[in-house]
């Protein structure tokens, strides 16, 4: 992708290492969203900036909501909250195992 | 000054008794080099002996590690039947909740690809009380 990949010309590793979460992690760790980056990359690399917005938008977007979880986030909300209304209306008691001390048998 | 008889102080007949004035510094103790070294063997005895005691020390780690690697496999599989219940709970409760709510799909993943993606605690622990949550992800201090 870049013009002239210095850094592989000269064989040296600067800043390739915390570049991306997907590269060479120390104890081998991965990261959280290690998959989705990877597809992510592999889909957009050597097409351009401008194709790979439109040819890679569903990797992308999961990547970004395996960062950010704004769209679990926001359904979990409407799920409390829709609880919490049942609840005041009366209309839902949470079971046993959401309230309070449950048996924590695996 | 006349020669008179006058009383004078004068040292006793005989004079003074000798005694010794001269310097006295006996040569005694070890001498440096063997000081030296006492001090350097007493440090590669001590070099020794904690370099055994790091071998064992490092044989017992490696006898902690296996334990641990040989008990993997249980606690991975308990664990991973609890959160498959609490996944299963949340969704059928997700189901009563949110019948009544128009156009909501139970069960509805939120990424495009159908690979199985690890829950968050939010996940796991929503339908809990706060306090749940609030200890797993900040009652265990890593920091003392």
């Amino acid at each position: 992708m870049p013009i002239i990949d210095l850094q592989k010309r000269l064989g040296i590793n600067l800043d390739n290492w915390l570049l991306l979460q997907s590269g060479e992690q120390p104890y081998k760790m991965p990261a959280r969203c290690h998959a989705f980056e990877k597809e992510w990359v592999e889909c957009s690399h050597g097409i351009g900036q401008t194709r790979a917005k439109k040819e890679c938008l569903v990797e992308f977007e999961d990547f970004y909501e395996c960062m950010h979880r704004q769209k679990t986030h926001a359904r979990l909300h409407a799920i409390r909250q829709q609880r919490d209304k049942m609840v005041k209306e009366g209309t839902y008691t949470p079971p046993p195992c959401h309230s309070g001390k449950a048996d924590q048998v695996p | 000054m006349a020669g008179s008889k006058v009383k004078q102080d004068m040292p006793p007949p005989g004079g003074y008794a000798s005694f010794d004035y001269k310097r006295n510094l006996p040569k005694r103790g070890l001498s440096g080099y063997s000081m030296f070294g006492i001090g350097i063997g007493i440090m590669i005895f001590g070099y020794w002996r904690l370099f055994k005691w790091n071998r064992e020390r490092r044989r017992l780690l490696i006898e902690d590690m296996e334990a641990r690697i040989a008990l993997m496999p249980l606690l991975q599989a308990e664990q991973d039947r609890r959160i498959l219940r609490m996944l299963r709970e949340n969704l059928e409760e997700e189901a009563i909740i949110m019948k009544d709510v128009p156009g909501w799909k139970v069960g509805e993943s939120m990424f495009h690809t159908d690979r199985w993606i690890s829950p968050m605690s939010e996940e796991l622990l929503n339908l809990r009380p706060r306090k749940e949550l609030l200890q797993k992800r900040f009652g265990f201090l890593w920091y003392v």
